[in-house]
């Protein structure tokens, strides 16, 4: 294989961001990118290890899904990056010729390891092998990303809980800006390839200030706002990221990581963000429980025995063309694949979610939608809570 | 000529979106919840009204789920879920009410490896049983003749000539269990030849429908065959290696123990290689994947790699069974199996059970 070319400090990155349609906040774009087009806003299944829970590759073409998450920490370990590199990337080595964004690794070790400690050099952890001490830091995390040949790269972030101390999460803020100087300089791409920064800040508008502002003026092709969707209070959550769409540059794609509850879909996509990712969708299947217009349902075979009525009657999934809630509710526990038919339906909807949004941006309907949306969704305004209320009125939107 | 793929509860393990055009579904599950019959076929049910839907009585991948009889041919027990007893006259309510296309008559099943007494009896009662059975079937159901025996020849072979003489559909040849194939398998299958002699009559072989077995029953008159096996296989992270080109001609072989060649994926030597399990496959896995990407899910646990082993083991199978039509149409069944064995299964992987 051929030495790479180390990456010139003036990058040109490879996306190209167009905006389509805007509602006050919100905004139907199209992102081109390595390997292809897609369209936001946009929901992002994820590939942990290389693939998505029970659902193969060709039957997400099928669903329409233009691009996949992968994770950067499980990824490194197997395959590796040796096999990734002998198969040119992960895009040939898994068989999915459509876009991929790959996490840093960082929060999965902070996630996943014990004493994982994080210094000025990187992420030290603990090697779940064989209990050594190892080190992640922004080269090594590019050097694993550019083996996978992601088409959308996360710089690696000082990943901190959002109740640290403002000095802590101050120190993150700063690190996090300082380390993607460290990203870009040790990206050293086989393909084309982009990085996006991560915001930190925690819950803390001026900390956040301090963020965006060291990473706005790095010129990322593209801004993902990190440390939500760790258990914070919602009033807490919307306003950080109307907070961060805010002050974010307008012709520049956001990604809020790791958010994929509908209504956090709904309402975020209306105060401008652009991507999402979450295993929620999947791992929830796995449980029994899906999406519906009028909120989650839980299976329950007892119950359901004699029930010959879809998931969800207004859905036009594989799975609800063809089963009961009878039917599959009968196989809860029993069959494999019973769960892979009840992702099939998350993933579904929530594409389907994503395209509406879209098609009610761009013909200048987002508020009659998303009204139709929450009512349904909570079963009547008396039961919507507030923060879903003051959110959308932030994006312009009111629900009477 | 077709293969029913197996089938539980109606999904094929590993495998959510099949497109099989014959499928198995298994009584113990449905019987319990029978009264939803009244209202939707159990194929509409399971969403396979598409396809041929073949109702076996056990579930053969599911080791608690034997069928036993009494000296009395009127009813059966059947393992799963408890030990549920089932009349010949419930048997066949149930059966015309789920509307399933083919079923077999009522009968236990007698394996290869019990006793002489019972396989005796479970030839005798089998045919008791379908007369009552043809009484009660209504005209849409193809009801089979289920020829039992166990291991006795004789009892098979009588059994069988029992069965050609009623008004039945075609026939099955039952009690194979999931760990039957080789030698004895092919003697049982030559004694129901015997005993249906040139019958027209559709013929299905129970058990996992290994790719030999198939091959073996396709030229002594089989015309439909049971499959578990490329789930089984799946499973074990292993992929059928049959290129499926031209038989060839070899000589008379049916006593020896022969296996049909597989990949076993779990192998670390697969780690890196590209290109197609089998090569010039035509399935969605070998099309679209590398050997090194399902070795990588096997290693991490990722069912997507069960999954795409499925799909190709299943496509191989659909292929040997076409390839066998073919063969029949033309007339070049007569030693199809001695040339599958030798083209196949004479290489290093014969020894390898
Ligand atoms: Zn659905
Ligand atoms: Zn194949």
């Amino acid at each position: 294989m051929e030495p790479r070319k180390r990456a010139k400090l003036a990058i040109k990155w490879p996306l190209k961001f167009t905006i389509e349609g805007r509602y006050h906040r919100a905004r139907a774009s199209t992102i081109t990118l390595p390997h292809g087009e897609v369209q936001t806003p946009v929901y992002m299944p994820v590939g942990t290890k290389g693939a998505i829970k029970g659902v193969t590759f060709q039957q997400m073409r099928e669903l329409g899904c233009q691009i996949l998450l992968g994770n950067t920490y499980h990824l490194g370990n197997y395959p590796g990056t040796e096999v990734l590199d002998n198969f040119s990337g992960l895009h040939n080595f898994e068989g999915w010729d459509r876009n991929i964004l790959t996490d840093s690794g960082g929060f999965q070790m902070v996630s996943l390891l014990k004493l994982a400690q994080i210094t000025e050099e990187g992420v030290e952890f603990e090697s779940p092998t064989d209990g050594s001490r190892m080190l992640l830091t922004p080269e090594e995390s590019m050097r694993i990303q550019n083996s996978i040949g992601a088409d959308i790269m996360m710089a690696l972030d000082d990943v901190t809980n959002p109740l640290s101390t403002k000095e802590r999460l101050e120190e993150a803020c700063h690190r996090t800006t300082r380390w993607i100087d460290r990203c870009i300089l040790a990206h050293n791409p086989s393909k084309p390839q982009n990085l996006f920064g991560i915001v930190q800040g925690g819950l803390d508008a001026s900390l956040r200030d301090i963020s965006l502002e060291g990473l706005i003026s790095k010129n990322l092709p593209g801004y993902a706002i990190g440390g939500l969707a760790g258990g914070e209070a919602k009033e807490d959550f919307w306003k950080i990221v109307a907070h961060c769409t805010n002050k974010l540059p307008w012709e520049k794609p956001r990604y809020l990581m790791g958010v994929g509850y509908p209504i956090d879909l709904l309402v975020c996509s209306c105060l401008g963000v652009d991507m999402f990712d979450c295993v929620f969708a999947t791992r929830t299947a796995r449980f029994g429980q899906v999406f519906t217009k009028k909120g989650f349902l839980r299976l329950r075979p007892e119950e359901m025995k004699s029930d010959l009525s879809p998931l969800d009657e207004s859905c036009n999934c594989p799975t609800c063309i063809k089963y009961t809630k009878s039917f599959l509710s009968s196989l809860l526990h029993k069959e494999q694949t019973a769960c892979h038919l009840l992702s099939i339906h998350n993933i579904y909807f929530l594409f389907t979610l994503m395209r509406e949004i879209r098609e009610a941006i761009l013909s200048g309907e987002l508020e009659e939608y998303a009204r139709n949306f929450v009512l349904e969704w909570f079963n009547g305004v008396e039961n919507v809570p507030n923060w879903v209320k003051e959110a959308l009125a932030e994006a312009s939107i009111t629900l009477n | 000529m077709d293969i029913f793929f197996y089938t539980g509860r109606g999904l094929p393990p590993f495998i959510s979106n099949s497109s099989f055009k014959a499928l198995q579904l298994a009584l113990p599950h449905f019987y319990s919840n029978q009264e939803i019959f009244d209202k939707i076929s159990l194929p509409e049910y399971v969403g396979i009204q598409d396809s041929l839907s073949y109702l076996t009585i056990r579930d053969i991948m599911n080791p608690r789920c034997h069928v036993l009889g009494g000296a009395k041919p009127d009813s059966i027990t059947v393992g799963i879920p408890n030990n549920q007893k089932i009349t010949i006259e419930e048997y066949m309510s149930f059966v015309n009410k789920s509307k399933v296309d083919i079923a077999p008559s009522l009968s236990e099943e007698a394996s290869l490896s019990c006793g002489n007494h019972r396989s005796k009896r479970s030839a005798k009662n089998a045919i008791v049983m379908l007369d009552s059975c043809l009484e009660l079937k209504s005209p849409a159901l193809k009801l089979l003749g289920n020829i039992q025996g166990g291991k006795d020849m004789e009892s098979r072979e009588f059994c069988a000539k029992e069965m050609k003489k009623r008004c039945v559909d075609g026939f099955v040849i039952g009690g194979i269990d999931l760990e039957e194939s080789g030698a004895q398998l092919r003697r049982v299958v030559g004694a129901v030849y015997n005993g249906l002699s040139g019958d027209s009559r559709m013929i299905v072989l129970s058990g996992p429908g290994r790719p030999l077995d198939i091959v073996y029953a396709a030229q002594h008159g089989i015309t439909f065959f049971e499959s578990c096996w490329p789930f089984i296989l799946a499973e074990k992270g292993k992929a059928l290696d049959l290129p499926l080109v031209n038989f060839e001609d070899a000589e008379n072989i049916e006593d020896m123990d022969f296996y049909e060649p597989e990949l076993d994926l779990n192998d670390e030597k697969f780690a890196m290689q590209k290109g197609a399990l089998v090569e010039n496959c035509e399935c969605l896995t070998c099309k679209q994947h590398h050997r090194g990407y399902i070795y990588h899910l096997l290693r991490v646990k990722e069912m997507g790699g069960n999954t795409l082993l499925a799909i190709h083991n299943s496509f191989v199978m659909k292929k040997l069974v076409e390839k066998l039509a073919k063969a029949k149409e033309e007339g070049k069944l007569g030693s199809v199996y001695a040339d599958f064995v030798n083209k196949y299964c004479m290489g290093s992987f014969s020894t390898i059970n």
